[in-house]
């Protein structure tokens, strides 16, 4: 009786820690796969032009700043650095401005009009947008500069600043306002004295949300800026030339551009997927 | 203080630069675009703008290469989706438990999404080179053919894809891993208690509860998808010849590269059309599941 | 009741978001009207009439777009000497050929000031920039004494290059370099295998045929017979040649769209198969960049394209067949006749731009006689007659007899439009390409050409002639 179990127990527990290996193997597979272009990113940006068009990769190699020395000194990468920070921040700035107390009507009113036309625009292609928009602003005289460009990339910024916020103060008990307003506070001071600090995680969240979406905006900025605007995505592309593609130039410029978004992605990994779903889902 | 006008009329007030905004950003271009779809114009002054009637509509669907680019579009999102739904939900799996590392492995999940995608894209389209590329380098170590990736006609559409795969399968596994984060107890404890096996305890009770949340992702991701423009842009551009050309980026070079304002405006009306139409018949559809 | 987590993520979320408001006010307050540069007063009227100087408009800012290309690679080291001689500074912009004419369209449809002077090619852009108004006439600055440097000398261009910038009598842009599409060719491997250089558009199958053979029995069938141009729309540019050899043209001499013709059926039926058979797999993707590149590696035996690529295989910064390359003219077509023609790259200043005269400065010093003649010598083909006949060319080590002897034998019986005679030439081009694409591919010519003449109708309906 006894052997029996003991062996019985012996195989569960190889079949279980077999699994657990198996498990752990898938896990490391999937990891390596999510990461892996990320690694060659940064390796090609870390070796020569020589060494990264030779037909064997380089695995292991003495690695060289020049190219992201030429990308921050040659290539104006710093003034368009710039023109990427301002049109983010301006359009997620102003989208708090306009988005939060819209979300809070819509949530505590459940006006579904105004939500659905946000959605739309969440929904409708963006290239829709930019043709009458680059119209508009070419009859204004008014392509590369600032005003076009944030206007345009409020389209991004607003749809994510509502919909988040609208679930964070769905989460606000309305019970809180009550009480402000039995002490003699108007709807306006309830919203500003407290839903918005007890939202304020949620505010971070969709701030730093849209900022990383106005940044990685490409067609916007592609068409509507200009030597005086141009952001980062658009000027990556100085770094394919003719003849040779500037490979290590390129991976510096690629490195560059996605860290900062990755490095605020990482504060704000909570409320990612409660943003992108328009709250529909908790992360 | 009480009830100043303000607090009266909050209901309208908040929203206000909102709506405007949306009448200014949203409404006014898709005006803008009904009206020039119905006109002959370019850029500058030559030619000047003459009205058209429907004439453009007529050629948009008499145009091969607008029939074309809806397949592209069909295909590409055909493709990426289901994919990206069964490697998610797969992955979500595999995450669904504690493990050594369990918040810094969530948060590498993260980062294919929130990468800019331009700068994704050039580096997948240096991966895939067909001469200096590492991946065909890796296909050659396992002694497979070399590829010619996204430089064939007809690898060109799920070479793109893949990269659209790699992007957005952390979306749908974070989605999904939520799902089955937030799974009862008792949910979970009526799967052990029948006795059945893995298989059937996945199938026949966890999947039909987190249902609702594969559903949004699903209709999030399929619009989305339909709209891809960056990565098509900057691996193929639409590229070789027409074969990965979808309807954005068809647009995008009618009103841009070719000038034909109007034929752009009326393509635009169209697509716009086509991803409202997909999102309204997937929400109607799918009604049901989404509790 | 708020749980105490609520409250602590508040408070430091308070503070946070007071940082970023403050932020966004400080830098909206900064940046609320862009970063739009005041234009700086125009020049000074007492230097125009103590004659020319280069400091005239010292202190200003123009902004030049240029196309990735060897013009390109070989001024801009040289443009901080322009800075010093005339104290302009110049901010370049350059892309890759695909986006610098989308965005210079862009840019020039905007109606923005933004670009002051741009490379183009007038038989792609002068139609269309003409009527639209976006180019600055030249000749009140050439004719300036005070404008223009004595040692200019306009005259000292090829007259039928330069005439191509002109329209109604007024001249839009200066030539930067006369292109022709030549063939490359490898000598050590021609010599290797015992070939001719072919002559005639039979034996240049025949070779490319034989190539294959003898390349694959030494092993080296990873070296391709011949690279030439698949991509679309920049497939146009040499197939327009053997288009010409057949005898085929863009329009038929009633009007109508030339491009499905016996003719051409034959003409693009060869191009695709030669490409299709002894080219890279990739071919339709595969424009100049990528074909340089193939040929300067040393993985192509023959290359057809534009003889201002010997800047690239005979530079040993890039080029690892330095030495090995032959240059000869097109093949003769079935006619017996060579049918070449000639492309050119020109320097314009854009009609709504501020600093129109400080950029007339900055054309005038990049095509000097001098620049010009270090370009030649770079192996880019100059505009200037008195670079190619200049003893110092001559004895450089960027001489080369065979492409010279090329390059001028074409420029001599060049005829024809190697861009569609339409004023909408990027859909003309676009119309075209989309057809040598497909044949390429295998698909049938005919009626590949068949659909390439239904688009380019709409091309000529909408935008004409």
């Amino acid at each position: 009786m006894t052997t029996l179990t003991a062996v019985g127990h012996r195989k569960t527990r190889l079949r279980r820690q077999v699994r657990t290996g198996l498990l752990y193997a898938a896990l490391v597979v999937v990891i390596v796969l999510l990461l892996f272009p990320f690694v060659w990113m940064i390796l090609t940006s870390l070796r020569t032009q020589v060494q990264n068009t030779s037909p064997v990769p380089v695995w292991i190699f003495k690695p060289t700043m020049g190219n992201y020395r030429s990308v921050l000194e040659q290539h104006h990468f710093i003034q368009y650095t710039w023109h990427s920070f301002v049109v983010a921040v301006l359009a997620t700035g102003i989208g708090l401005v306009i988005g939060l107390p819209a979300a809070y009507t819509i949530s505590r009113y459940k006006q579904r009009g105004l939500a659905f036309a946000i959605l739309a625009a969440r929904i409708t292609p963006y290239i829709t947008f930019l043709v009458p928009w680059f119209a508009a602003f070419r009859f204004l005289h008014m392509v590369d500069t600032y005003t076009a460009l944030v206007s345009t990339f409020l389209i991004v910024s607003l749809p994510l600043i509502i919909w988040l916020m609208i679930t964070f103060f769905d989460d606000v008990p309305g019970d809180l306002e009550e009480a402000a307003k039995v002490d003699g506070a108007g709807e306006a001071e309830a919203f500003f004295r407290i839903v918005i600090p007890l939202s304020a995680p949620g505010i971070v969240a969709a701030s730093i949300l849209a900022f990383i979406f106005s940044w990685n905006q490409f067609l916007f900025a592609l068409v509507l800026s200009g030597p005086h605007t141009q952001t980062v995505p658009v000027a990556v592309f100085n770094f394919i030339t003719y003849g040779e593609i500037n490979y290590g130039g390129l991976a510096a410029a690629a490195v560059l551009i996605t860290l900062p978004v990755v490095v605020l992605a990482l504060f704000i990994q909570r409320w990612i997927v409660q943003g992108l779903t328009m709250g529909a889902v908790k992360g | 203080m009480r009830g100043s006008w303000i607090d009266r009329n909050l209901s309208w007030v908040f929203p206000l630069p909102a709506v405007a905004a949306v009448l200014l950003l949203v409404l006014g271009p898709i005006l803008t675009n009904l009206i020039f779809s119905v006109q002959n114009r370019s850029w500058g002054t030559f030619p000047p703008p003459s009205f058209a009637g429907l004439g453009n509509y007529v050629s948009v669907f008499t145009d091969s290469r607008f029939w074309n680019s809806v397949l592209n579009m069909a295909y590409f999102t055909a493709i990426a989706v289901p994919t990206e739904t069964v490697l998610g939900f797969a992955v979500a799996l595999l995450l669904n438990r504690d493990f050594y590392l369990k918040g810094v492995i969530r948060s590498l999940v993260l980062l294919p999404m929130i990468a800019t995608p331009v700068a994704v894209g050039l580096i997948w389209s240096l991966m895939m080179n067909p001469e200096l590329g590492i991946l065909n380098y890796l296909l050659q170590v396992v002694h497979l053919p070399r590829s010619l990736w996204a430089t064939s006609s007809k690898l060109a559409i799920p070479s793109v894809a893949l990269v659209d795969i790699w992007e957005w399968t952390p979306f749908m596994t974070l989605i999904i891993l939520a799902a089955l984060q937030s799974l009862r107890t008792d949910q979970l404890e009526a799967a052990t208690i029948d006795g059945a096996n893995a298989w059937q305890r996945l199938f026949k009770i966890i999947v039909p509860v987190i249902r609702p949340a594969i559903v949004i992702a699903v209709v999030l991701r399929t619009i989305d998808a339909l709209k891809t423009f960056d990565i098509i842009y900057v691996i193929t551009q639409g590229g070789p010849g027409t074969a990965s050309e979808t309807l954005n980026l068809y647009a995008f070079k009618s009103s841009f590269l070719y000038l034909r304002i109007g034929y752009a405006s009326s393509l635009l009306v169209v697509l716009a059309l086509i991803v409202v139409g997909v999102a309204a018949f997937l929400n109607i559809w799918t009604r049901g599941a989404k509790s | 009741m708020p749980s105490n987590q609520f409250t602590e993520e508040s408070k430091v979320a308070k503070k946070i978001i007071l940082i970023v408001a403050l932020s966004v006010l400080l830098i909206g307050a900064v940046f609320a009207n862009g970063q739009k540069e005041s234009p700086k007063s125009t020049q000074s009227s007492t230097t125009s009439t103590s004659g020319f100087n280069w400091q005239a408009y010292s202190g200003q800012t123009i902004r030049v777009m240029l196309d990735s290309h060897p013009w390109q690679k070989f001024i801009q080291p040289l443009v901080p000497k322009f800075e010093q001689k005339s104290g302009v500074k110049v901010q370049l912009q350059v892309y890759p050929e695909d986006q610098f004419r989308q965005k210079l369209l862009v840019d020039l449809s905007a109606g923005s000031s933004a670009v002051d002077s741009f490379m183009f090619m007038p038989a792609q852009d002068l139609s269309l920039y003409g009527k639209n108004g976006w180019l600055a006439p030249l000749g009140s600055y050439m004719n300036s004494k005070s404008e223009t440097s004595s040692s200019f000398d306009y005259n000292d261009f090829f007259k039928g290059v330069r005439v191509r910038y002109d329209v109604g009598g007024k001249t839009y842009g200066i030539p930067l370099h006369v292109e022709t599409f030549i063939l490359f060719y490898r000598t050590d491997l021609f010599k290797k295998y015992g070939l001719k250089v072919p002559e005639t558009m039979a034996q240049l199958a025949s070779v490319a045929k034989a190539l294959k053979q003898d390349l694959a029995s030494s092993g080296q069938s990873n070296v391709f017979p011949i690279v030439m141009r698949g991509k679309t729309p920049d497939a146009t540019s040499s197939m327009v040649n053997f288009l010409f050899s057949w005898g085929g043209s863009w329009f038929n001499s009633n009007g109508s769209c030339g491009l499905d013709s016996t003719a051409s059926q034959k003409a693009l039926a060869f191009y695709a198969n030669l490409l299709r058979n002894y080219g890279p797999p990739d071919a339709t993707s595969d424009s100049w960049q990528a074909n340089t590149q193939l040929f300067a590696q040393g993985q192509a035996a023959m290359m057809y394209d534009s003889n201002v690529f010997k800047a690239i295989v005979s530079n040993p910064q890039s080029s690892k067949v330095v030495g090995k390359v032959g240059y000869a003219a097109l093949p003769a077509g079935p006619d017996g006749n060579r049918h070449p023609t000639v492309l050119t790259w020109g320097l314009g200043i854009n009609s709504a731009s501020q600093h129109k005269a400080a950029a007339w400065y900055f054309v005038q010093w990049a095509l000097s006689k001098q620049n010009q003649l270090g370009y030649l010598e770079a192996g880019g083909p100059s505009a200037r007659s008195s670079a190619w006949q200049s003893s110092q060319f001559l004895n450089s080590s960027g001489y080369s007899k065979p492409w010279v002897e090329a390059s001028n034998l074409q420029y001599r019986i060049a005829k024809g439009d190697w861009d569609p005679p339409v004023v909408n030439v990027q859909a003309g081009r676009n119309a075209y390409g989309l057809s040598i694409v497909s044949a390429i591919e295998g698909k049938n010519v005919n009626t590949a050409l068949v659909a390439a003449c239904t688009r380019m109708d709409k091309v000529v309906k909408e935008f004409g002639k």
